[in-house]
């Protein structure tokens, strides 16, 4: 996949002195011990700066790398997924073989497309199945409840293609019709956007587990979706270029969009930056960063977040774009009387700051944008 | 009686779904573009096999019309309908919803 190998070199080490003990190096072979217990941002980090030492310091004398875990608990699917395009890229680029011991203990149901992932196979290699999705549009793969591929942006009818299998995927898992019907268009509408306004390819993995029990006891579906792409090209960079530098031909919403950032600019801080905010403005609806609409546009984002507020329970709902976190709370999607969502309790996008929850900073540098999503569906 | 210009969309059949913004674009370059009379109702045809399509896709499909004349003119001058009753209802809802 490309530009995912950017993912370590872009986070590098800064103590290695520290990282030197935790490092286990004999005859060629590196042995790295993940985290025992939950495997999130924090720990993707961590391992990209092992793996930053171990490239380093052995360089080809090391041809192969061992993980270890006697306890290996994804916090949620775009961190397995992570670890997954590490040891891709591992293989690939590096050229190093791989093995995994990772015992798991335990599989949330927001974790639930582990059970197919590449992480369950003891070794991978490049034309391990599964494996070639980074590599290929041409290749699904497409498991019992588990889908991915990869969706180049070369090829416009592709998205077509994508909301169409997704749709017969989902039919297939016997999910209701209409809940399939609107997660085939969002997962769509966000490949369309990265191939579009990142302009790159993306990934698309979406795995469906059933029987999750809420508070109430009341069953559901559960759609975990993470949608990853690695471009230089951040979400609300042309956003940004677009209200900050552009003719906007008097209309009201971006000009309403130019107004918040006047007023949001004093509120930027070390938590709050510039980033986080044309993130928060990409969502909005009918702003769109294509150059050449000011008329159109703007539409799936916003679809999304809708779909989001009536669907998501407890699970962290959110999109990772370079270091920057922002995390979807059903309670901060209302949309306020401007008819933009407010991302704060007080129900105003335009002069407000977005609520301290939903803005954050990643450990991990992840070279591009990911959203991890899971929508809840009742079962009936 | 008003006269309207019938465009009917040639769209594979491997696919049940339209999504896009880029695609809807595509094909309104390459199938609507150059049948199109101003000076009338342009009715684009989908066809029957096409049972949803994205948000995405209908502001793609506008797009050149929509920043030319306006949305709301846009719907006057190119009106998307389907016989497949699902597509036909997506296809109000979004507009309804959204405009285009």
């Amino acid at each position: 996949m490309k530009h995912s190998d950017n993912l370590i070199k872009k986070n590098r080490a800064t103590n290695y002195s520290k990282i030197r003990k935790t490092i286990k190096f004999s005859n060629g072979n590196a042995s790295i011990n993940l985290n025992e217990g939950a495997f999130g941002g924090r720990e993707v980090k961590e391992l990209l700066c092992k793996i930053d030492y171990i490239l380093k310091m052995y360089g080809n004398k090391c041809k192969v790398i061992i993980f270890k875990s006697n306890d290996f608990r994804p916090v949620d699917k775009l961190s397995y997924i992570m670890l997954e395009l590490i040891i891709y890229n591992l293989i690939k680029i590096y050229h190093k073989t791989i093995y995994y011991q990772l015992n798991i203990n335990k599989i949330n149901i927001n974790v639930n497309g582990l059970k197919w992932s590449l992480l369950c196979k003891p070794q991978v290699k490049c034309n391990t199945e599964g494996f070639e999705c980074f590599e290929t549009d041409k290749k699904s793969y497409v498991s019992f409840r588990s889908f991915r591929r990869l969706i180049l942006p070369e090829r416009p009818e592709k998205i077509a293609e994508l909301m169409s299998d997704m749709r017969s995927f989902l039919t297939g898992c016997n999910l209701k019709k209409e809940y399939g019907k609107k997660i085939s268009e969002i997962v769509s509408e966000l490949a369309d956007n990265a191939c579009e306004h990142a302009k790159c390819e993306c990934l698309i993995d979406v795995d469906v587990a059933e029987n999750y029990i809420n508070s109430k006891g009341e069953i559901f579906w559960a759609i975990n979706i993470c949608v990853v792409n690695f471009s230089n090209v951040l979400l609300g960079d042309q956003v940004k270029e677009k209200i900050l530098f552009s003719d906007k031909r008097n209309n009201t919403r971006y000009l309403d969009m130019e107004r918040a950032y006047h007023i949001h600019k004093d509120f930027f801080d070390a938590n709050y930056t510039e980033q986080h905010f044309f993130t928060l403005v990409s969502f909005q609806e009918s702003i769109s960063g294509r150059k050449d609409e000011i008329n159109s546009g703007g539409k799936g984002l916003a679809d999304m977040l809708k779909e989001l507020s009536n669907h998501s329970d407890k699970f962290q709902c959110y999109v990772l774009t370079g270091d920057k976190v922002i995390v979807f709370i059903p309670e901060y999607i209302t949309i306020d009387k401007n008819g933009y969502t407010s991302f704060n309790k007080l129900n105003d996008f335009i002069s407000k700051k977005p609520d301290e929850s939903i803005i954050s900073d990643s450990n991990t540098d992840v070279c591009g944008t990911s959203y991890n999503l899971t929508f809840i569906y009742k079962k009936e | 009686m008003e006269k309207n210009n019938t465009i009917t969309l040639e769209l594979s059949k491997k696919n049940t779904c339209l999504a896009g913004n880029r695609f809807g674009n595509d094909i309104f370059t390459n199938q609507i573009a150059d049948k199109m009379n101003y000076s009338e109702l342009n009715v684009i045809v989908l066809p029957d096999h096409i049972e949803d399509i994205a948000s995405s896709f209908i502001e793609g499909l506008y797009k050149n019309v929509a920043e030319k004349y306006g949305k709301v003119e846009a719907l006057d001058i190119m009106q998307l309908v389907s016989n497949n009753s699902e597509a036909q209802e997506k296809i109000n809802d979004c507009i309804e919803t959204f405009g285009v």
